[in-house]
């Protein structure tokens, strides 16, 4: 009879099944996991990994609340948001990473001596020939294992941590921690296949901070090597090509040389072109970039940073505009003919004394 | 035909129907009286599986139900609570459609069946007009099709000339007395008691829920034990019948008398003119004040 | 009673009505692409929408994007909130229960008419935006000089050729279908809970708006993947290449436990339920 027990079995059935749909992907997210690795061989075994092919897909979100920078949102929304990612990695220099959106996407392929950059709403093909050596930074530099070996490649205090089940992989963790105090990185946590070394899971927490600032983790990962069809840039007859060459990145930057040595970091002549334009100062997380800024971009970031909460520091020459978000900060410095942009995950009294000390270099010309 | 063992429906707090126990039989055109909001409708839903019983029981042509639903219902014809059809389509498709949603309507003799209902309820010259054209009046003859469609056992009727003339009203009872006669039993549920009282050989009462009385409607309209008579004479009979007579109104008299032809022969012998004698006869409508209280939506000041 | 159900649908002129206007979004589009000069600015606007003014064939696909958000659901939610609601408030659906359709049985013809419904609408939307698209821009096939085949870019800058983009526009209509059809299990349910098919309608709007405000606000990361509206765009995901299946993946999933938990409420508040109307 179709009475109240009637009802009640059937709706009880209903719960069930619904419950059972809710929680299933949280039970499976909970899975156990219980691998276990000496952290020091898991840091070593990470960094061999950057030949090891992989196809996968990342998702990589950050709550850096940054203001809109002008010609930089492509930067702030790398850290201020979810990037999501696609990427097939043979080697190094041989690789595709698609950065993909709702609707568009821009895809990076790395070949030997050039790169192609296919913008899907420009409709557009950029072949980069030469290698960048200075570049701001993309979203291909989130994919955990890239992320995961330049953090590794200069740290080594490493501590191991409880395993975490990441995109189905039972992964065992470690945690670095900055040896240089002035930095203003807490802690990095990095999950990694203990089988192959794979880093699969990279959470960046600032100092002081309890909840990550960017997690960024595979949702999807296999370590088969990606077909040569899939990597290799087929432009269509229909889009727009165009070529560049590297070196135009930094010449359009400008030419004032840049000081050996800033607040006691070296200039890593290494990574730029001869020190002019663009540099890096000191090493791994503590490392910071300078850059020259046009004068009417200047007056536009200062404003923007404006909006988001800087403030204004003196400099012996010039002024300064300081905004920080934990664990970020960006430093504009102007004197009366110039302008910088200084950056790096550190303390910001380190880039005002660095600031300080561009402000008061000799009024030349090269 | 139909038979309910204490049949009890509640809605929260409100028991709609209350331990009814009805007993149709085969043959019977019965008629379900009371006035609205008495239980008669929430009762046939329950019959035909509708609204599910709270307790008790259900038997429909010998099967219980609502659990053999799916056996007894092809075998009956039902109209509850007036007709429906979809508006936008014709009335043969209406028909149609119905006809092939559920068993027992075999499709080779669809065509011929739904022209022989339409024939039965006088809707044979209907064209593709769309039901939404249609008077309320002919909607209601094209629900009595549908019910007649496959020829059932029993017909479950609630309130069938429902928006009818007085001349379709005639033509659906003859209709219905003619389906008897060939064997069908009609249960019809109504609160008109000239309907029920023109068509029906049996009939159950049911009042805020109770089936209060079930009978059949001669032993119901039972002789009061009274005559009317009329004479022009008038004073003469009341003088003569002295402490039998009850009233009088002018030339109408009510005299309690068991026997009206004895009556007649001892007036008459007396010289006395009579211009009509009846026996007295309870009416329906007498009957169902007696045995119900209040209807339901009457609201008295506390 | 399925055949009864379907019958029932394209005897609808409502259903026809509903159908039409969702054809003619795109083909007003269409037409004032045709006539403005400038195209939307890349990446802007709909999806697809600038790549169409070169190559009408990717016009379905954009037509699919101008009526997924609100046009096709709505529509969905209409018919399904009718569902059973409608034969209620009619009057119709005690006189199925009589003749007598099996409840369950009613519920899955009803299911099958929708299913019918989202088929009949989507394959009405591309074909009509097909046509519409190959007259308005042609097939793109001129620019390539013939040799590219009427071939259109990949949201990945590869070149499809037409059957890739025909393979893939059928994926697609495969993917909205399931997601329309989980969107519609909300609709049918509400529709056996109320007697007023416009009330069921709206209940399932306003489920698609919480949804889609919901989806947006960060703080609600938590519940998203749950979300009915969460994969719905995932259908460009085919116009990838390779195809991202990860998305798609997901929303299947997410659109059947949707199917199987709705419909199942519908079965169980049905099926037990004192049919008063």
């Amino acid at each position: 009879m179709g009475d109240v027990t009637g009802t009640r079995w059937r709706w009880a059935v209903v719960a069930a099944a619904a419950a059972a749909l809710v929680a299933a992907p949280v039970v499976l997210a909970a899975l156990p996991a219980s691998a276990r690795m000496d952290p020091g061989a898991l840091r070593a075994r990470i960094l061999a990994t950057a030949t090891l092919p992989y196809q996968g897909y990342a998702e990589s979100t950050g709550s850096l609340g940054l203001p809109d920078l002008p010609n930089l949102s492509e930067v702030t929304s790398l850290l201020g948001g979810t990037t999501r990612l696609r990427a097939w990695y043979v080697a190094p220099q041989h690789w595709r990473v698609d950065e993909i959106t709702g609707v568009g996407e821009r895809d990076t392929y790395a070949a030997p001596g050039s790169q192609f950059v296919w913008d899907n709403g420009q409709n557009q093909y950029t072949q980069v020939v030469g290698d960048e050596p200075i570049r701001l930074p993309r979203g291909a530099d989130l994919l955990p294992p890239d992320l995961a070996r330049r953090v590794l490649q200069t740290e080594d205090k490493v501590a191991a941590l409880p395993a975490k089940r990441v995109a189905g992989i039972d992964a065992a963790g470690l945690r670095v921690t900055p040896t240089d105090p002035q930095t203003a990185i807490g802690q990095i946590d990095i999950w990694a296949d203990p089988s192959n070394g794979l880093p699969l899971r990279v959470e960046l927490t600032a100092k002081g901070q309890h909840a990550p600032d960017i997690v960024t983790a595979f949702q999807t990962v296999d370590t088969q090597r990606p077909d040569d069809d899939v990597i290799t840039p087929k432009p269509s007859p229909d889009s727009g090509f165009t070529i560049t060459d590297a070196p135009d990145v930094i010449g359009a930057l400008g030419q004032f040389p840049l000081p050996p040595q800033l607040a006691g970091r070296a200039l890593q002549t290494d990574r730029v072109g001869g020190g002019r334009g663009l540099g890096f100062y000191g090493t791994g997380l503590s490392a910071f970039v300078v850059a020259p800024l046009p004068r009417d971009v200047a007056g536009g970031v200062v404003n923007a940073m404006g909006k988001g909460g800087a403030k204004t520091v003196t400099l012996p020459q010039g002024q300064g505009t300081l905004l920080t978000i934990t664990p970020l900060s960006v430093l504009v410095e102007r004197t009366g003919r110039r302008s910088y942009i200084l950056a790096g995950v550190v303390d910001p009294a380190l880039l005002t004394q660095a600031a300080a000390e561009l402000s008061q270099l000799p009024r030349r010309r090269p | 035909m139909i038979v309910t063992r204490a049949l009890t429906k509640r809605y929260g707090s409100v028991l709609a129907v209350d331990a009814v126990d009805l007993n149709v039989r085969d043959g019977d055109r019965y008629g379900f009286l009371g006035p609205n909001g008495s239980g008669k409708t929430t009762t046939v839903r329950m019959l035909l599986g509708l609204v599910f019983a709270t307790s008790g029981e259900i038997e429909l042509l010998g099967e219980r139900m609502p659990r053999n639903a799916a056996e007894v219902l092809p075998r009956i014809g039902a109209m509850v609570e007036g007709p429906a059809a979809y508006p936008h389509l014709s009335g043969r498709r209406n028909l149609s459609l119905l006809d092939a949603s559920g068993p027992g309507g075999s499709r080779r003799t669809r065509r011929a069946r739904i022209e022989e209902a339409l024939e039965q309820v006088g809707l044979a010259g209907i064209d593709r007009r769309p039901v939404k054209a249609y008077s309320l009046g002919m909607r209601q003859r094209l629900g009595l099709a549908a019910a007649l469609l496959r020829k059932p056992r029993l017909l479950v009727l609630d309130e069938p000339t429902n928006g009818l003339d007085p001349k379709g009203i005639h033509e659906i009872r003859d209709l219905l007395i003619e389906l008897n006669k060939a064997g069908t039993t009609v249960f019809l549920s109504s609160h008109l008691l000239s309907e029920v009282e023109h068509l029906c050989t049996r009939v159950g009462i049911v009042d805020r829920g109770r089936l209060v009385l079930e009978e059949e409607l001669d032993t119901v309209r039972g002789a009061t034990g009274l005559v009317e008579v009329r004479s022009p004479d008038a004073a003469d009979v009341a003088s003569m019948l002295n402490g039998q007579l009850v009233s009088r109104d002018g030339e109408n008299l009510l005299i309690r008398h068991g026997d009206p032809a004895a009556l007649n022969t001892t007036l008459v012998a007396a010289g006395l003119r009579i211009a009509s004698i009846t026996e007295q006869r309870r009416t329906l409508e007498q009957v169902v004040l007696e045995v119900t209280g209040a209807g339901s939506d009457r609201v008295d000041a506390p | 009673m399925i055949a009864v159900e379907l019958r029932k649908l394209v005897l609808r002129p409502r259903i026809w009505v509903n159908i039409l206007l969702l054809c003619g979004l795109p083909l007003i589009v269409g037409i004032f692409l045709k006539t403005a000069d400038f195209a939307p600015p890349p990446g802007q606007g709909g999806a697809f929408l600038s790549a169409v003014r070169g190559n009408g064939l990717l016009f379905p696909a954009a037509a699919l994007a101008l009526v997924l958000p609100v046009f096709l659901p709505l529509s969905v939610a209409v018919v399904a909130g009718d569902s059973i609601a409608g034969e209620s408030v009619g009057g119709t659906l005690r006189y199925l229960l009589i003749r007598p359709v099996g409840r369950t049985r009613l519920l899955f013809a009803k299911i099958i008419a929708l299913v019918a419904f989202v088929l009949l609408a989507i394959a009405c939307v591309v074909v009509s935006s097909l046509v519409v698209g190959v007259i308005l821009f042609g097939t793109g096939t001129s620019a390539a000089g013939g040799a590219a085949a009427g071939a259109a870019t990949s949201l990945s800058g590869v070149s499809l050729t037409q059957g890739q983009l025909a393979a893939r526009l059928l994926y697609s209509i495969g993917y909205i279908v399931v997601a329309m059809i989980g969107f519609g299990a909300i609709g049918l349910f509400l529709s056996t809970l109320t007697s007023s098919s416009l009330g069921a309608a709206l209940g399932a709007l306003s489920i698609l708006i919480t949804s889609a405000v919901l989806q947006t606000l960060d703080a609600a990361t938590g519940v998203r993947p749950y979300l009915p509206t969460n994969y719905w765009l995932s259908w460009i995901d085919f116009f990838r290449d390779p195809i991202f299946w990860d998305s798609i993946d997901k929303g299947l999933l997410l659109q059947a436990g949707y199917v199987v938990v709705f419909f199942g409420a519908a079965w169980a508040n049905l099926a037990t339920k004192d049919i008063t109307s």
